[in-house]
Parts: C-alpha cells; structure tokens; sequence
C-alpha cells in the first residue's frame, strides 16, 4: 500500500520512483497511476481538511454503493408484471440477497439526507461563488436526476404500492401542458400500467438516468477539481493540508457512520416488499418519505390548479436555486449572508413543514392506518405463500387472488353479507347489512349444528330467527321435542342426544374424523347417526334412509360438496325445493355456462374454502 | 505511531471494512447460484398400483409433479421417468415386497436408458453402455466391448403404502 501514496509533490513529474513490486513499477510505467493518485490524494486543501467536504464525499460513494449493489440485483430482477415481484422475492430468500437489496434500498435514502445536507452547505459556505458557478448548476440539475432515478425504482418491485405510485406519478406528468400526456403514454407504455410500464421503467432506472446522472457528475466533479474546494468565505488563516490522510480519514468516518446505519437497517430490518400488485387491493398510495413535501403541495392545489403544486411551484424554487450566485453577487457581505442563510431556512423550513404535516395528517386518519396494517398483513401472507408453494405461472398477484383466507372474506362480503353475518363467538367477523339470515361462523361444525338443535336458539338471530324457517317445520318439530320433555333430567337428557347428532353431523361435514376420535366419542358418534335415522329421516334424507323433497339432505351435511349444491342452487331437490326456500339466491346455477352466474367456478371454490377454514396457515412462531 | 500514521491506518482499515461488508455479501449472492437447483423437491409419490407391476420385468413409469424454476412453480409437470423392477410376488405382508426403483437417465451422458427384455439389461442407445436388472454396469467380458458408463444407475428408495380404498400403491421418494 505504501508503495502507492508517496509523499512527493503533486506537480512533480511521472516519477520512476524504486518500488518493492516490480510489476507496480511497469504497470506505473504504462499508466502513470501514481501520478493520478497523487493528484487527488496529495492535493492541496487551501483552507484545510473539512467535516463538511465529507459529506460531499459520502454523497459520492453512495452512488457507488447504489451502481454495485444495483448491478448484483440485476442479476437476479426480472422486469415485467407477472416475474418482478416473485423475482424480488426470490432475492430476499437469499439472505445475502436481501442485504444486498436493503443495502440498495436504505443507501438510497441516505443519499437524499446527504444530498439536502451538501445542499445546505454549500448555501451556508457561499462555495457556488465564481468561479464555481456550474459547479452549482450541475449539482442542482442532478436534484430532479436523482429523484427521477428514485422513482423509477421503486415500483420495481411489482408491487400494488410501487405500481400506484408510478399510476399517480404517470397522471402528475400528464399536467404538463402539451407534452405531459405524450410523456405519461411513453412511460406508462400505453394507456394503463402493465408488463411494458416495468420494462421502461427499468430501463430508465439502469440504463439512461445513470447514463445522464454519470455525464452530470462527471461535469460537476472535472469542475470541482478544476477549481479545487471551496473552504468558503471565510478566509480564516488556516495552513494549507494535504488531502491524505487529514481529509480522507474525516470522509471514512463519516462515511462509517452512514454506512453503519444503512447496513444495520439492510440486515435487521431489511428493504419491504409490499404486496403484489392487483387492481382488486384497495390502497391509498403515499410517496416515499422524500417525497411527501411534493404530495402535501398538492393537497392546496386542486383541479386546474394542480400544475402549480406539479409543475409551477417545483420549477420556480429550482429557478431560484439556479440564480442564487447571481443575486448573491449583487449583495453586500453582510446581506449575503443573511440572504443565505434565509435561503436555507425558507427552503429547508419548507420542504420539513410539508412533509411533517403530510405525516401528520397521515397518523390521524385511522382508516388509514387501518388500511396499512392491512396490507402489511396481505403482503406477509403473500410471501408466506410464496416461500411455501412457489410463485404460480399467471404472477404473484395469483398468490392471494387464489388464496381462501384473503378472498373468502371478499366474496362474502360482497355477495352474502347482505343477509349473513360471519361473526365468531366474541363478534368478531362480518357483520350482515341487515342479518336476515343464519350466521355461517363455523357453519356444519359440531358447536354450529348444536346451536341450531338448541330450542333456545334455533329460532334467534343467530340461526332462523329472521326467516320464514323460524316458524317451519325444523323449528317446530325441536320446540316440540324440547316441550315435551316434563322435567330437568329430561331436556339434559335431550341437549345429550342433540350433541351427539350435531357431532354425527360434523362428521358428515368432515370435521370431525373417526381416526381421531377416542372410544368413548365413537360410541356417541355412532348413537348420533342412530338417533338420526330415527328421528329426522321423516323429513330428511340421511344416507340411504329417508327421502328428498322435504327438507334439505343431511348426507354429507356441511361438507365441500353440499356447500357447493347448497350455494349453487338452493332451489335443487337436494336443499329448499319450491317454496321451502326463504331468499337464499343461486349464486352458480348454470355450472357450464362461462357467464351468468353470480359466482364462478373458482371463486365458489374459495368461498367454499374460507368457509371451512381451509387454508395454508403460517407455522406459530 | 505517530498521529500521521494512524490517521493512514485508521483511513484504510475503514476503507477496507465497508468494501468487506459489501464484497462478502455480493460474492456470496452470486455464488449461491452455484447451489441452486430448479427441482421438485424431494417428496414422495405414488407412481403405480402394486397390483400393476409384473414380477422381475422392468416397467417404466412417468413421475409428474410441481416442477420449480427460480421463482415460478410449473404444476404437475412430467419430471421424468423411472425403472420399477418388483423382486417377488407374494410375501405375508405385502407392503413389504422388495421393489427396486432406478432412473433412466445413464450416467455417462444423461441419453435415455431403455429396458432390452430380450438380454434382459438396460442399454444405452447413445454410446452402448449397459446395466443389469439389479442397474450395475456390466463388464467388457459380459457385453463383448467397452462400457463407457462410469457407475451404476441412480436408485430411489420406494414404498408400498395403503390408500382408504385398501389399494396398494408405489411410492418413490424422487427428488430431481
Ligand atoms: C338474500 C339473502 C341471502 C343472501 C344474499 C345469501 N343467503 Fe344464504 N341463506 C339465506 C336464507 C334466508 C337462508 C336460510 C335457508 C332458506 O330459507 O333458504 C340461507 C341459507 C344458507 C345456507 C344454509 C345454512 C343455513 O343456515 O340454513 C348456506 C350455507 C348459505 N345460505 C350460504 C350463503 C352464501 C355462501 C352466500 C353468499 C354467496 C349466501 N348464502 C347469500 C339468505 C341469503
Ligand atoms: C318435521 C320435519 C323435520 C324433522 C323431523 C327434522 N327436520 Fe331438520 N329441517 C326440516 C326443514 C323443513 C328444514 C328447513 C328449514 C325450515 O324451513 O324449517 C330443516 C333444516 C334442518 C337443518 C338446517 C339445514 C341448513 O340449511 O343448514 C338441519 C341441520 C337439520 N334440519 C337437522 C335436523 C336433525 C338433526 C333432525 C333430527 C334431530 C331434524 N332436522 C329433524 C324439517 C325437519
């Protein structure tokens, strides 16, 4: 190493100077690198080593940092609707991977933080002074560069979150007047957000917003160099330093500290992955934090006015950065500094109040938060899916579209919570638009078929209370039963038998298994079919006993295959023929038809699912 | 040690951690991919009734199941065939019958084996290699020339499992 940085003067010429390594020495002979090394490590630091260069400097490496990391990520990415999200995760599988990705992620971020923060100095120090006035051009420009860049990546990663920012974004730019709606169609790639929307945005993201930030930076570091640091206007008499080490072990510090951070944060916390995009999950997007001030702007300006928080607004406050040497110019010291300073204070006084009273406003509103711990929950579950069966062939958006635990509860809201509630013991569930029907929490089970055999509750809210069956037969024949009954022993008696009916019921309906069942639960699961071929297969069938027609068939009751008859078409022979049926609608009564029902195949098989509590549950950890 | 000098060595062990805390993890992403297998994962599945299997003849039957590349999962995908060759007829208890399952994939350059009833061996079509029932190589003397396959044919461990219906089936533990 040492044989890298001599201590020579940075203007004397190639210098054949003797070294260990011999093939340092060719490789020097060909390239003269030592001379570029001492150009940048031995330079001349006028006003001595800074903290605040090192900011600066990190800014510089966390682009580094981001095209590396970025690369590795590349590796692996797949940009298009259906692979990006999968492909993402896939990458978190790999713990490396998800360092690799939360590295990206959290680097990102602190490079807005250290980009606000070199901002903030260079206003302070006056460093854009001639001749360092393109120096300040160029690192302005890079402000609307780096955001862009920003905000192409995000919504790579195939999520709804990602996929409604880059919606939204899409009808920002479409405020520009003329030009704007062109532009939202190219990036877009057409009229709404698809496979084609990921490619361009990749394709911006790794290939033309690095190219152009490269150029910029390229420029604004030549610029830099050309005219050396600027210690700023306070010439106070410091002794000239060199670079190495006073300089460079400040940036390492304060590039520790920062990267330090982000690396924890990568490998404790690690990047989110919110769930897959489908138009069927109800998000309200937010920006990220960086941009927040941008979306709270656009909270005073509606309708025609929104081009000034989108456009007018953000333009000007870059038109006046971009002319801030030249006003300073035409200022006396004293008001110099008091314009700078004012600057800084109005700028970043700004930029903090929009954003913390858009988070503000974000914290109060419940249903919003309720929202996102919703999601949260949707993309836990979608990567539990995915970590357990692999992602299907149609996209990660398949993953909970064909999950019961997630859709059931839709689809029940949708099309039965008119009439049924959906409520567990403690209330907890959906509640029925106006409860007109039995309450299906646990449907078929043994407690379920033991309530609607209670005289006390066949006829409540909770079974047939609101409909016709509240006075039918069902009701009235276990009224009668429970009447007759003349003393306490006796109705305990009755509760008994009813109990091993609706546990001979469940089993029908497959919840309860023989294999699992104890003897003594076997003598009453056996007594409970006796007692249904005795006293119900008057009206009901029961396996080869009894007959249609009258009542619904309790053959397989509960289970997937009556629920779907059930559900199907009530009106069927096997359930409430003719005017037996109350209100309870076909929702599948044409099973071949491809339209016209009310539910399809798939989605019945999901209610169904849900129903039954059938599905993949994550191990308790 | 001066202030200089450890200024230098405090700058270069910095410089040198963050480039380690960023090349192991990049090195290591990009080497799990040398570990990475597209597979089915090892599980196992019924192939065939026990009834269905003739005594001592080689029988090939298809394994289908969930094929995984990277991310996707392609459902019930055809991952290959393999040998069945039952060992016995009858035994008191017939989940215990021997059967020996092999892959038809040679060991010499992944060509499909096919079963010879006539000199009862499994023989590779592409380069002549050869196997007997029990899927060892045969010798130079045995085939009348060179073998090229370098070992035996891959065998699956197999089961005879009962299903509710009282059926028999085969069951290979087949991980590819
Ligand atoms: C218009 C009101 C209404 C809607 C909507 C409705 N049901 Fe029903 N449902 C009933 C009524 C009333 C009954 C009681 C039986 C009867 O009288 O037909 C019933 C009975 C049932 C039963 C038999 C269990 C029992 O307690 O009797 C099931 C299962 C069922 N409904 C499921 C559903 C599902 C699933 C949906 C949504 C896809 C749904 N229902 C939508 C009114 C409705
Ligand atoms: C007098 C005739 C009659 C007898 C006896 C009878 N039921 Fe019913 N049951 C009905 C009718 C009719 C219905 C449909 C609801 C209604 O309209 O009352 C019904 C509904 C039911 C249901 C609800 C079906 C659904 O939609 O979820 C169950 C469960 C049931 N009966 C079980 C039994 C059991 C168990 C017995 C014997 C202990 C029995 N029933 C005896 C006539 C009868």
């Amino acid at each position: 190493m040492s044989t890298l940085l001599t201590d020579q003067p940075v203007d004397a010429p190639p210098a054949k100077s003797p070294s260990r390594h011999a093939w340092l020495d060719w490789l020097n002979d060909r390239t003269s690198y030592r001379y570029g090394l001492r150009v940048l490590f031995q330079r001349e630091l006028p006003d001595g080593p800074k903290w605040g260069y090192s900011i600066a400097s990190c800014l510089l490496w966390m682009i580094v940092i981001q095209v590396v990391t970025g690369f590795l990520l590349m590796t692996t990415y797949s940009p298009s609707l259906a692979t990006a999200w999968a492909s993402v995760h896939f990458i978190e599988r790999d713990a490396s991977g998800a360092f690799l990705r939360g590295v990206h992620h959290y680097a990102a971020q602190a490079m807005f933080v250290l980009f606000l923060a070199h901002l903030i100095r260079v206003l302070l120090t006056a460093a854009f002074r001639a001749p360092r006035e393109l120096v300040w051009v160029t690192g302005l420009l890079m402000i609307p560069l780096v955001l862009a860049w920003a905000i192409t990546g995000n919504p790579l990663s195939g999520s709804q979150r990602g996929i409604s920012q880059i919606d939204v974004e899409g009808n920002i730019i479409a405020t520009t007047p003329i030009v704007g709606p062109l532009l939202q169609r190219i990036l877009i790639g057409g009229d709404r957000v698809g496979n084609l929307t990921l490619t361009h945005l990749y394709f911006l993201h790794v290939g033309l917003l690095p190219a152009l930030a490269t150029a910029l930076l390229t420029f604004h570091l030549w610029q830099v160099y050309r005219y050396g640091l600027s210690g700023g206007s306070t010439s106070r008499t410091t002794t000239p330093q060199k670079y190495w080490p006073q300089q460079s072990v400040r940036n390492m510090i304060v590039l520790s500290i920062v990267l330090g951070t982000v690396s924890i944060l990568a490998w404790k916390v690690g990047a989110p992955l919110e769930v897959p995009a489908d138009p069927e999950i109800e998000n309200s997007p937010r920006p990220e934090w960086y941009l927040l001030s941008l979306f709270e702007l656009r909270h005073y300006f509606n309708g025609p006015w929104e081009i000034v928080a989108t456009l007018i607004i953000p333009m000007a406050v870059l038109l006046f950065l971009i002319s801030v040497p030249r006003i300073d110019v035409a200022c006396s010291r004293r008001v110099s500094a008091v314009f700078r300073v004012s600057v800084v204070v109005l700028f970043f006084g700004g930029w903090s109040w929009l954003t913390l009273s858009s988070m503000a406003r974000d914290r109060q509103d419940e249903q919003f938060q309720a929202s996102e711990a919703h999601l949260r929950e949707l993309s836990e579950r979608a990567r539990m899916l995915a970590d357990r069966h692999g992602v299907p062939l149609e996209g990660a958006s398949a993953l909970l579209r064909n999950d019961p635990k997630t859709r059931g509860p839709r689809l029940f809201a949708r099309h039965c919570a008119n009439c049924h509630s959906h409520t567990d013991e403690s209330g907890q569930g959906i509640v029925a638009v106006e409860s007109s029907a039995p309450n299906l929490y646990g449907f078929g089970t043994r407690r379920w078929v033991a309530g609607l055999l209670d005289p006390d509750k066949i006829s409540g809210p909770e079974y047939f209370g609101n409909t016709r069956a509240a006075e039918g037969d069902m009701a009235g024949m276990i009224h009668d039963l429970f009447d007759s009954a003349s003393s306490d022993e006796e109705r305990t008696e009755l509760t008994a038998q009813m109990d091993a009916v609706a546990l001979a019921l469940a089993h029908e309906a497959g919840y309860v298994l023989v294999t699992q069942l104890d003897d003594a639960a076997q003598t009453r699961l056996n007594e409970g079919r006796e007692l249904i071929n005795t006293s119900c297969i008057d009206c009901h069938k029961f396996h080869d006993e009894g007959d249609l027609g009258s009542a619904p068939d309790l053959t397989g009751y509960g289970s997937a295959d009556w629920l779907r008859g059930m559900i199907s078409d009530p009106n069927g022979e096997r359930f409430y023929p003719d005017d037996l049926n109350d209100r309870m609608p076909a929702f599948h009564s044409q099973p071949h038809a491809a339209s016209g029902n009310m539910l399809s195949e798939d989605e019945l098989n999901l209610l169904i699912a849900w129903l039954r509590q059938e599905w993949d549950e994550a191990e308790s950890r | 040690m001066n202030r200089r000098s450890f200024l230098e060595g405090l700058s270069r062990s910095l410089a040198l951690l963050w480039t380690g805390v960023l090349v192991f993890p990049g090195v290591r992403y990009v080497m799990a991919t040398i570990h990475r297998e597209n597979s089915s994962g090892g599980t196992a599945r019924r192939v065939a009734r026990l009834a269905d299997l003739p005594v001592g003849r080689p029988m090939s039957v298809a394994i289908t199941g969930n094929r995984q590349d990277a991310w996707t999962t392609y459902p019930n995908q055809s991952l290959g065939q393999i040998f069945l060759v039952r060992r016995e007829n009858n035994s008191e208890d017939p989940t215990q019958v021997q059967i020996d399952a092999y892959s038809t994939v040679c060991p010499h350059l992944k060509c499909q084996v096919q079963h010879d009833p006539a000199k009862k061996q499994f023989v590779c079509p592409c380069h002549r290699g050869a196997f007997d029932l029990e899927g060892q190589p045969l010798s130079k003397a045995q085939l009348g020339h060179d073998n090229p396959v370098p070992g035996p044919l891959e065998s699956y461990v197999v089961s005879v499992v009962e299903d509710d219906q009282q059926e028999l089936w085969v069951e290979v533990n087949y991980d590819a």
